[in-house]
């Protein structure tokens, strides 16, 4: 990115507010507000990739997650949501299951990062770039690329079936 | 010390940039307005400054004059928010413009990609907003144009994929470097062109395509419940889109700042020549924009639909296809790429009408006239 060097100063800007956007997804009651705090929080994400010299990666999440899929997810309160608030308290019964497992998941991360050798922040042996990111997708790992798109047909064949309802004849 | 001079930089850089998207939008409703005007052989705004220039200065200082108001029903947050973000996309991109010989304010080495990851920015807040208002007009409005620019933003970024190939890189320094000496995309490749600016058209919601705002249906769709200033940012993202797109267009495919004379004047190292050529194919292009929006009417909701789906994705994969294999195949892939892309163009052109007109008649002929 220009501008170019790692300061943690603005990395923990970023880091804070990646934070306080996540919270606002789990407590925020209105769940159109939880849609657009994670907006915020996915913004948020893109900008630790830019920050860590990661400017594709960065700028396919604005592109995907921001620009596709919050505008889906957006679409779809819109559409089903019934009028006249309806107020969902987010720590329900669930809570038993999913706070373990988010510990957990939090755990096995943290021991990942700390255990594995990983590359110095922000140094160019991270920063691939787009040729060479193509060149690992579309030869070395095409196998699971394409498996990705299966996944994806998978989705799109269920979404119609749904859909089209029951008994439907066309 | 070096981290303080990066914000004040990071600072400066924004609120210029605010600065050229909102003149641009003033410049393009004057414009627009003394365009159409002309056209349809009467005066238009003449009063404020000479021919009326000073119009949409003064229309601005009444906006912000106004009441800021809000509907009693209204989401208060996502309807203060929504005008807010509106603007960012068109911010955003203007960052990476090349704008002449040697300066592009930030040279993304992906600027291909960020210009449509930024930008879909506008779909959000155009959503947030007609959902916050609580009518029904403006949020069917919304909706409308989200579904609009999520279909239409799929040939866009197939038009420019196929940019992407030919020049082998996704910079806009890459991409305008490789239009010199008069190779200009839009040349050689008219039918992707061709798809680009009908996508283009439909992300700004413009007509034929401004079904998210038609008066006749919708009030004003989204904006409806908006007034005062908050309408007044809708209004200006709209008409900066022009200029933005246009400067897009221009960059990608009909050359950038490429143009006789490019090194005839040089003022404080910024190469002028150059950026008059920028500006001016930028604004021949809004000129377009205005008089495409004068002469085809507006489409109806699932016209647009089945336009986009059926006609215009198949078209870019194919063109797609057709692009990679020439480029793999053609010795001199620059001349087969001419030839097929010439060939596509007119065939596109020639056989849509037709088509359209034979499927209108045979749904004219499915239903039964009806005689009083």
């Amino acid at each position: 990115m220009p501008g170019g060097d790692f300061h943690p100063f603005f990395f923990v800007v970023i880091a804070a507010w990646i934070l306080i956007c996540g919270l606002g997804v789990v407590l925020f009651r209105k769940i159109v507000y939880s849609a657009v705090s994670m907006v915020f929080c996915f913004l948020g994400v893109a900008m630790a990739y830019a920050l860590l010299n990661a400017e594709l990666v960065a700028i396919i999440q604005i592109l995907v997650y921001v620009g596709a899929i919050s505008v889906v997810i957006l679409f779809a309160i819109m559409l089903t949501e019934v009028q006249g608030d309806q107020f969902t308290l987010f720590f329900n019964r669930q809570t038993v299951f999913a706070a373990p497992v988010a510990v957990a998941t939090c755990v096995i991360l943290a021991v990942m990062l700390v255990s594995s050798e990983m590359t110095g922040v922000g140094e160019a042996s991270l920063n691939l770039s787009v040729r060479e990111l193509s060149e690992l997708l579309f030869n070395r790992y095409v196998f699971p690329f394409e498996l990705v798109s299966l996944v994806l047909l998978g989705a799109m064949i269920g979404a119609i079936v749904l859909a089209r309802g029951e008994g439907e004849k066309r | 010390m070096d981290l303080l001079l990066d914000i004040i930089r990071l600072v400066v850089s924004v609120v210029i940039a605010y600065v050229v998207v909102f003149a641009a939008a003033l410049a393009n409703i004057v414009f627009e307005r003394r365009t159409l005007a002309f056209m349809q052989d009467r005066h238009g705004p003449n009063r404020v400054g000479p021919h009326g220039i000073f119009q949409s200065v003064a229309d601005a200082f009444k906006m912000m004059g106004k009441e800021d108001f809000r509907p009693a029903l209204a989401d208060p947050w996502i309807f203060t928010l929504a005008p807010i973000m509106v603007m960012i996309g068109a911010v955003a991109v203007q960052l990476t413009m090349p704008y002449t010989k040697g300066f592009t304010p930030a040279d993304l080495n992906v600027g291909l990609i960020y210009i449509v990851a930024v930008t879909s920015f506008t779909t959000m807040a155009i959503l947030l907003g007609g959902w916050a208002s609580r009518n029904k007009y403006s949020l069917v409005g919304a909706l409308r144009s989200a579904a609009q620019m999520v279909s239409y933003e799929i040939p866009m970024i197939l038009a420019l994929l196929i940019v992407a190939m030919v020049v082998g890189s996704f910079s806009l320094d890459a991409v305008v470097d490789a239009q010199a000496d008069y190779r200009w995309i839009a040349l050689y490749m008219p039918f992707t062109f061709l798809l680009y600016a009908i996508a283009a058209i439909a992300e700004l919601n413009r007509g034929p395509f401004d079904l998210p705002e038609s008066e006749s249906e919708l009030v004003s769709g989204y904006g409806t419940e908006y007034s005062g200033m908050r309408f007044g940012m809708f209004f200006l993202n709209e008409y900066a889109g022009m200029t933005i797109m246009s400067m897009v267009a221009v960059t990608l495919f009909l050359g950038g700042w490429h143009g006789p004379f490019e090194d005839a004047l040089v003022v404080g190292g910024v190469a002028i020549v150059p950026l008059v050529w920028f500006l001016l194919k930028t604004y021949v292009l809004v000129f377009a924009l205005v008089w495409v929006r004068l002469s085809i009417p507006r489409l109806q909701v699932d016209q647009l639909m089945a336009f986009a789906w059926k006609v215009l994705i198949p078209l870019g994969l194919l063109n797609i296809a057709l692009t990679a294999a020439v480029m793999l195949w053609v010795p001199r892939w620059r001349w087969g790429l001419f030839v097929v892309g010439w060939v596509s163009f007119f065939a596109f052109v020639g056989l849509l009408d037709p088509i359209l007109k034979r499927r209108l008649r045979k749904q004219r002929e499915r239903v039964p006239v009806v005689t009083s």
